[in-house]
């Protein structure tokens, strides 16, 4: 399922957006109990945003490049249908009364919302256990985890059920399941997406971005979602219509002049990404990949990056301690939760009683570590501290792009998508699964996840990613870098995981 | 550091404002001091005269083109280079929500108010 070519279908009037929209639903009904990908369905709705596109089609009036084309939305972005749950008892009824500003770019393209997916409750996890809800499945085999957070998102386009997704990523989020599903995701520089209706959780690295079957459908997203907004004043103000240009499978222009090499690509492969954490046969993918991509003509070359041993410490105190602060808004008072309690209950109490109640185990986890690495006493040890090697995190990535990188290049995780509960009783075993993606997380950079190889582990074909991480506002070239290596690694397309629809 | 005692687990859960039950108190000490025992890792890293890094300072857009006279703010230089600068937004009404719309969220309301449990006096407890 393309989604450029489902729109350029629609607007052209080969396609009905109601057929799309259908065959989406039929799909979604097939494979729900199996994967539990979405928290919910919009049949009616969606129904009626495709007839409502079909009726200006048949009257020539001019259709948006995601023209029909069914999208499914995280549970953390606020859609003005529905409810926003966050996969959290505490929003379980909450209906935003606004929509995402991402969301409604989307939208205004001819995009059609067919649900809401599943997530890590506030986007706290990395495997989609921790959902309120109950869990997700990955589609390459249903006893192990999608990733996380955006664990409903990365399966549903892995599944074939819809062409495009949006998640969020604060420290991995969009990527880790993205390559645990063998998809394409992509974490835009900070500031590249509003944030506008997306409920925070680490606001400092927050950032709405897609997950798609293809590059280019990753690239055509964000295109029309990126832009500043005036209710987000960390949104910037670049072009951002450049960014398809490089993406798609036909041969760009640069392939051509290097006979379909990648000549010139210069590729920095960190000497972490050969550490003692990386599961034997995900190294083997890796390994080989980067000597697939060598002998296509790429440069690479052994860069260090002295502090990134570090980046996932820091990366829990510094998310940590914004979660604390911007979850301190659910108090049972202005929407969502509040625990039923005796008449003559204290403020206090019903605050107490309704965080406790309303919030799943990990966030409770989360809150507590970042309300401690903030408590007077703790503060320098812990934040101030990990703020200070954020600053080094990131200067070793810019010293790397000015040494002649193109892009830094690592595997999105240490390992394949490991079981249902493998992860659960030890909450160091996953946060660890972020030790590539935190990095870029804090610098603020564009990073990409696309499918690098794929490993057998018993009896099951498991995806393995690799991540290209670019320059602050270097999507255009880092989704080109990316679409040339996606073209060596994968001539043939990516590999779909069994009963893909 | 990383050793928590269970009055630890106490305070923090009490300016979190979140209980922690008896027989959970033990586990918390286990899992934060685990969490925070590997955090301390961060104390073997030279960070002396290191600006703390609050933000991803890729933001540094250009914003004061787009600003008016009156919204330009003073212009701060970082570590990097780089010039930052505050954003305002010009100080003129917006659309907003509709208070109903707001409103009808609320678990208890008593429009145009939100209903909370007693704050002051004897029973009051914030």
């Amino acid at each position: 399922m393309n989604a450029r070519r489902i729109a350029a279908g629609v607007r052209d009037g080969s396609r009905s957006a109601t057929a799309v929209v259908r065959e989406t639903l039929d799909k979604i009904n097939a494979a729900h109990d199996r994967l539990g990908a979405f928290l919910a369905v919009f049949e009616d709705h969606a129904l009626e945003r495709a007839a409502d596109i079909d009726a200006r089609q048949a009257r020539s009036e001019p259709l948006g490049p995601l023209a029909g084309v069914p999208i499914a939305v995280k549970d953390n972005i606020c859609y003005a249908h529905g409810t926003t749950t966050c996969a959290s008892r505490m929003l379980e009824r909450y209906h935003s009364p606004f929509t995402a500003t991402a969301l409604q770019r989307l939208e205004d393209a001819g995009a059609i919302v067919v649900g809401k997916t599943n997530l890590d409750e506030f986007g706290m996890g990395s495997s989609c256990e921790h959902s309120a809800f109950g869990p997700t499945r990955n589609p390459w085999d249903e006893t192990r985890v999608p990733g996380g957070s955006s664990g409903g998102s990365a399966a549903a386009v892995a599944a074939g059920l819809v062409p495009i997704a949006m998640g969020s990523d604060t420290g991995g989020s969009i990527r880790q399941p993205a390559a645990f599903c063998g998809v394409v995701g992509l974490k835009p520089t900070y500031g590249r997406v509003s944030r506008y209706g997306l409920v925070a959780y680490a606001s400092s690295l927050d950032q709405i971005g897609p997950i798609a079957g293809t590059i280019e459908d990753c690239a055509l997203a964000l295109s029309v979602m990126q832009g500043v907004d005036p209710h987000d004043a960390t949104s910037a103000d670049r072009p951002g219509d450049h960014l398809c240009a490089h993406a798609g499978s036909e041969t760009t222009s640069a392939d051509q002049q290097s006979g379909g090499s990648l000549a010139g690509l210069v590729l920095g492969v960190p000497t972490l990404s050969r550490g003692p954490h990386n599961d034997a046969d995900a190294q083997a993918v890796f390994d080989s990949t980067v000597g697939t991509l060598e002998r296509a003509g790429a440069e690479v070359r052994e860069i260090r990056l002295p502090h990134a041993d570090h980046a996932v410490a820091a990366y829990y105190v510094i998310a940590t301690a914004e979660a604390g602060s911007n979850l301190a808004r659910y108090d049972g008072v202005r929407y969502g939760f509040r625990a039923e309690l005796p008449r003559d209950a204290t403020l206090e109490a019903m605050y107490t009683r309704t965080r406790t109640e309303g919030f799943g185990r990990e966030v409770q986890r989360r809150i507590m570590l970042g309300t401690h690495v903030l408590t007077s006493g703790y503060h320098d040890a812990y934040y101030l501290t990990a703020l200070k090697a954020r600053r080094r995190i990131a200067e070793d990535f810019a010293a790397a792009f000015s040494a002649g990188c193109d892009a830094v290049c690592t595997p999105t995780t240490p390992g394949p998508a490991f079981a249902l509960g493998a992860k659960l009783s030890n909450p160091l075993s996953m946060y660890a699964e972020d030790v590539y993606t935190v990095g870029a997380s804090l610098a603020g950079l564009p990073a990409v996840s696309v499918p690098a190889g794929v490993v057998e582990s018993a009896g099951a074909r498991l995806p393995i990613g690799l991540q290209l991480i670019g320059r602050a506002w270097g999507e255009a070239r880092l989704i080109d870098a990316a679409q040339r290596v996606v073209n060596v690694l994968h001539p043939e397309g990516f590999e779909l995981p069994p009963r893909a629809l | 550091m990383a050793d928590l005692t269970p009055e630890d687990i106490h305070k923090i859960a009490r300016l979190s404002r979140l209980e922690v039950a008896a027989d959970e108190v033990s586990r918390y000490q286990a899992d934060l001091g685990a969490v925070l025992g590997w955090m301390d890792r961060l104390g073997e890293l030279d960070l002396s005269g290191v600006e703390p890094m609050t933000r991803a300072e890729t933001t540094a857009d250009r914003a004061s083109e787009r600003q008016t006279p009156e919204s330009r703010t003073p212009e701060r230089l970082t570590a990097d280079g780089s010039s930052h600068k505050n954003r305002l937004a010009a100080d003129v009404p917006g659309p907003v929500l509709a208070n109903d719309a707001v409103m009808g969220l609320a678990p208890e309301a008593m429009p145009p108010f939100f209903r909370v449990p007693r704050v002051l006096g004897d029973r009051g407890g914030a």
